[in-house]
């Protein structure tokens, strides 16, 4: 029997099946990518990453210390003073790898801080613009300009990002002090003290400010869609009660649009914690023996008052904001490129990497959860 | 047909004069004149886009929020005070002119709060006022029974038509002299239209309501007065019946017979 409906074995239908093969290699070749790059980290860093002390002690040099029966010692240089003691006429050989021994308790902390410093930064900066650019400004001109200024933010290469923070807040940025550093751009007196445009050194506020601006523009563009979603009924309905606009963005918008802004957030954490070249110049130190509130301070009399204690705390404390840091990206790149490599400096290495992965992964997918969960709850 | 003598047009609460509005350079409002009395419910009706809901819209100048919207000639006067001056904020203007919109739109928060958001942004934070002042207005919009033991429960879970008149309690519990209401049953069932129906008739002694609506059977059913708007004009005004019965305009004709759309 004659059957119509046969398949066509012609040209159109091979190119058909040619076509749907590529877009699924494609796809395959993404997918594959991902979980090799995740396999390959977790096989050589989960073993270096949960070993005892990773987590929890600073970065120090790392001693291999070979004795004559054999038996290999890796330790701290402390320690390896006393070992080599021990071992007295026993001791064969002894290598130093840089920064590959102890943990980095300092490179999280200091990527910690550096992103607490530049969330607050660019949330406060961008929301601002986002409210402004969404509920003040007229469509004209001006908000043309301002779009395009944020768009090209966007593009700039991070490298840039880093040479405008050096020059910016390292180098210019004013402080307020008794005695203006000679380097000073200019100095303004205020009478009781001077403001000095000295900058802020390379520290923690230095990088946390560069890297607001690097991810300033996800967070305006973010919080800008989060506050058109926002339907545009709560502002009739808020200004016909009598509010003023900014009652009603107070009241009736803001509140909606916080959770997709808060949302959007957690993805510029993960891209904050990410950089490299914007905290090479402005924050961040190949190696640092010290967490940042453990500042050096002269020792005090033993008859200080308590002032003195409580003026050295306040120091102490400043030292999260002015002090320089380890931090992670910064880190894994000094293991890298910065030292020569071997076995032990691959292993922290691959240690590293795995701790930011699974770092970055995890506030990714916080915020995937957080999306899913707000969803829910604020529908209107 | 709200049967008792209508009242006079002389002294109007609303005055519409010669009012010509425009988004841009897109004119939407031609000349228009309407006098809009105390006490009375008028109803605008037209076909979509004759630029009724425009007028209503800037009798308490909510369409201020409208970026390119301005006022090119004429007033709209109440009580003889022009409201497009520079000495009328229109925040007071619009604790004292209500407004109910088509798609009711509760925020997302509980009745109580819901109902109590005009007086919190006048400033108000006296916990028995603001309840006596919720109980009030709910009661008042015909809700109070239906929602007095869940308050504090989100205003987003209740019906549609209980949605709507929490809209308009949330209005009226600024003790407002006009209502304006764009559309209010046009996003509701016929019963719930119905229950709306039947408030606007429990209050219209103590509001002057102005009704935009598509359903010149409701326009009949609760209308004092009627507006005809055609092509940004107001073609003809008059007593609901007058104008449904005897038509003095040819449009207006074809239009209630439902031969002009």
């Amino acid at each position: 029997m004659n059957n119509p409906f046969a398949g066509d074995h012609s040209s159109i239908q091979r190119r058909e099946t040619a076509a749907r093969w590529l877009l699924r290699l494609g796809s395959y070749v993404v997918v594959l990518t991902t979980v090799a790059i995740f396999a390959f980290i977790t096989v050589k860093g989960l073993p270096h990453a949960v070993k005892p002390g990773f987590l929890t002690e600073l970065t120090s040099t790392l001693h291999v210390i070979e004795s004559k029966d054999g038996k290999v010692f890796k330790t701290n240089p402390v320690e390896a003073d006393v070992i080599k003691k021990r071992l007295g006429e026993g001791f064969q050989s002894e290598k130093t790898i840089s920064y590959s021994g102890g943990g980095i308790l300092g490179p999280i902390v200091g990527t910690a801080l550096l992103v607490v410093v530049s969330v607050s930064v660019a949330l406060f900066l961008g929301v601002c613009c986002a409210i402004y650019l969404s509920e003040y400004a007229k469509k004209g001109k001006f908000i043309e300009m301002v779009r395009l200024a944020i768009l090209n933010l966007a593009g700039v290469p991070s490298v840039v990002f880093g040479l405008f923070g050096l020059g910016a807040f390292v180098l210019t940025a004013p402080v307020l002090t008794g005695t203006p550093a000679d380097r000073a751009i200019f100095v303004i007196p205020l009478g009781f003290t001077n403001l000095s445009f000295q900058g802020w050194d390379t520290c923690v506020l230095s990088g946390g400010f560069t890297l607001a601006f690097v991810i300033l523009p996800v967070i305006i563009t973010a919080s800008e869609q989060c506050l058109q979603a926002v339907p545009q009924g709560f502002r009739e309905t808020s200004m016909a009660l009598g509010a003023t606009r900014w009652q009603t963005i107070w009241r009736s918008v803001l509140p909606f649009a916080t959770p997709g802004i808060l949302t959007s957030t957690i993805l510029g954490i993960a891209r904050a914690a990410g950089e490299t070249a914007p905290i090479m110049f402005t924050a961040a130190l190949a190696f640092k023996d010290k967490l940042p509130w453990q500042k050096d301070l002269p020792p005090l009399p033993a008859d200080a008052g308590m002032f003195a204690h409580w003026e050295q705390s306040v120091q102490r404390f400043l030292g999260i904001f002015t002090e320089s840091v380890q931090a992670l990206p910064y880190h894994i790149y000094t293991l890298a490129a910065k030292i020569p490599q071997n076995e032990y400096s691959e292993q922290a290495q691959y240690g590293s990497v795995f701790v930011f992965l699974v770092l970055v992964a995890s506030l990714a997918a916080t915020s995937i959860w957080l999306r899913i969960h707000l969803r829910k709850k604020y529908k209107w | 047909m709200p049967a008792e003598a209508p009242a006079s047009t002389e002294h109007p609460l609303i005055s519409v004069e010669r009012f010509n509005y425009a988004y841009g350079d897109h004119q939407v409002l031609f000349d228009v004149d309407l006098p809009i009395r105390s006490e009375d419910v008028t109803a605008f009706i037209g076909p979509s886009g004759c630029g009724k809901s425009t007028l209503l819209r800037s009798i308490n100048r909510i369409n201020d929020l409208v970026d390119s919207a301005r006022v090119v000639s004429g007033t709209i006067k109440i009580d003889g005070v022009d409201l497009y001056s520079p000495l009328v904020d229109p925040i007071a203007l619009r604790r004292q002119v209500g407004m109910v919109f088509q798609k009711y739109n509760p925020f997302p928060r509980s009745i109580f709060e819901n109902a109590v958001y005009g007086l919190r942004v006048a400033g108000i934070t006296d916990k028995a006022e603001l309840l006596d002042a919720a109980e009030r207005s709910l009661k008042a919009a015909a809700l109070w029974d239906e929602v007095k033991d869940r308050l504090h429960e989100l205003a987003t879970g209740l019906s549609g038509g209980q949605q709507q008149r929490l809209c308009i309690a949330r209005a009226i519990a600024l003790e407002p002299r006009i209502l304006l209401m764009d559309e209010p049953c046009a996003a509701l069932d016929p019963i719930a239209t119905a229950r709306i129906e039947e408030l606007i008739f429990q209050l219209r002694d103590r509001y002057t309501f102005v009704i935009v609506t598509h359903n010149m059977e409701q326009a009949k059913r609760i209308a004092d007065r009627t507006a005809f708007f055609y092509k940004g004009r107001v073609v003809e005004t008059g007593e609901t019946l007058d104008l449904f019965t005897k038509p003095k305009n040819k449009l207006t004709e074809d239009y209630v017979t439902g031969r002009l759309t």
